[in-house]
């Protein structure tokens, strides 16, 4: 019991990394400390944006939280940025709730505009790249840092790059 | 009188929870920092009450305090769980098998666990352009699981967890840039957990994130301010 309350606690490590690495640069390392750090972080973001829809909710006297609530919460607590593209997304997901065919649609049209968000990010943290070159230098002796330094060469090509590690 | 006395004992235990998290980077060990870990989140009981003092001077206390009973519970629940040692075989259980499903191969306990992990995590993010169905990040169960930890009478719509799921990973996106972007002033390669704290400490939007995510003190620091609390006391 008290085990399996603890597994459910959390989210899956795995998911959270492969968001990170998804903004971050390819050669870029996370400690195992940072990770769980971050593990915990996600959990109480849950937490806290369920407590306000949830205040929301009763204020009102309904019995279930709808996504309205989510976003309403979520501008409150100065996550406003997020609001914004969460509802385009739901109108989407409404739409195709209609139509299993559809749903494939929404789905790939999402998959369209993560690829279109994801060249600025790299492009931000491609200036912040140049700067690691010299102290990747230091790490020549390691087969694996080396690796890694050959990746920070690569880094302005990221797309590519990771393209070709998942032919790998 | 009372509320006079009851930061202080508080501020002691927090100071020795920073006290035990400088010791973290003496250790080598993989296995002992979590030991240690642990042992700060026994500690993180007395933290709430000390957001419930801070609440209680500024206007928004209700609201604040609904928001609140949540965590408390979590951390109770932690605290209870804590001097399990099962729990640390079922969490490396968990892990192995996330990454049985990616077919990669069992983590050890060594620099090379964050290695396969990544191998682990490229797989899975090719795994995922291929699926088209995949809509959400996090399993949906999981969600539904740690709101209905928090109060189990709380219905939940589907779209609200799908709203949540969107929020979660865009707060995770959001996070990661901005605490790489500390590392990369610091000029170092590896994403650590000081740069999170420092995310934290400076953006007041994660201000619900700073009991669990304080920043490093030295020690010295900390026995100078517990010696001056103690004075204050007598």
């Amino acid at each position: 019991m008290a085990g399996v309350r603890e597994q459910d606690q959390y989210m899956p490590i795995a998911n959270v990394i492969r968001i990170m690495r998804r903004i971050l640069p390819a050669h870029a390392k996370i400690s195992d400390d940072a990770k769980e750090t971050i593990q915990e972080c996600v959990s109480e973001y849950i937490s806290f944006i369920t407590a306000e829809a949830n205040e929301r909710c009763q204020r009102e006297q309904r019995k279930t939280v709808t996504a309205e609530d989510v976003l309403w919460a979520m501008e409150k607590l100065g996550f406003d940025n997020y609001a914004h593209p969460l509802s385009l997304y739901l109108h989407r997901y409404r739409e195709s709730e209609g139509e299993p065919a559809s749903v494939r649609r929404a789905s790939s049209a999402m998959g369209i505009n993560n690829n279109m968000v994801h060249p600025p990010y790299i492009n931000s943290h491609g200036f912040g790249m140049f700067d690691f070159d010299p102290s990747s230098q230091g790490f020549y002796r390691d087969d694996h840092n080396a690796a890694s330094g050959s990746g920070g060469f690569v880094a302005p090509f990221d797309p590519y790059a990771n393209i070709k590690r998942d032919a790998l | 009188m009372t509320s006079s006395n009851s930061p202080k004992p508080e501020k002691k235990i927090t100071k020795n929870t920073e006290i035990s998290k400088t010791q973290k980077k003496k250790t080598k060990n993989a296995e002992t920092p979590k030991t240690e870990k642990k042992k700060t989140k026994n500690a993180e009981t007395p933290k709430t009450e000390k957001k419930k003092t801070k609440n209680a001077e500024t206007p928004k206390t209700e609201k604040k305090k609904n928001a609140e009973i949540p965590k408390i519970e979590k951390k109770k629940t932690k605290s209870a769980e804590i001097p399990l040692t099962d729990g640390k075989t079922k969490r490396d259980r968990e892990i192995a098998k996330e990454e049985n499903k990616k077919k990669t191969k069992k983590p050890k306990l060594s620099n090379g666990t964050s290695k396969q992990r990544d191998e682990g995590s490229k797989k899975g993010v090719a795994e995922g352009k291929g699926e088209e169905g995949k809509m959400n990040v996090f399993p949906m169960n999981r969600i539904r699981t740690m709101i209905k930890g928090e109060d189990p009478d709380m219905r939940v719509s589907q779209e609200a967890l799908l709203a949540i799921n969107n929020a979660v990973e865009k707060f995770l996106e959001q996070f990661s840039q901005e605490a790489y972007a500390f590392c990369v002033r610091d000029r170092k390669k590896c994403l650590s957990y000081d740069h999170l704290a420092h995310v934290v400490s400076k953006q007041r939007r994660y201000d619900f994130l700073s009991d669990f995510v304080p920043e490093r003190v030295k020690a010295e620091d900390a026995l100078r301010e517990r010696s001056a609390a103690g004075t204050g006391g007598h």
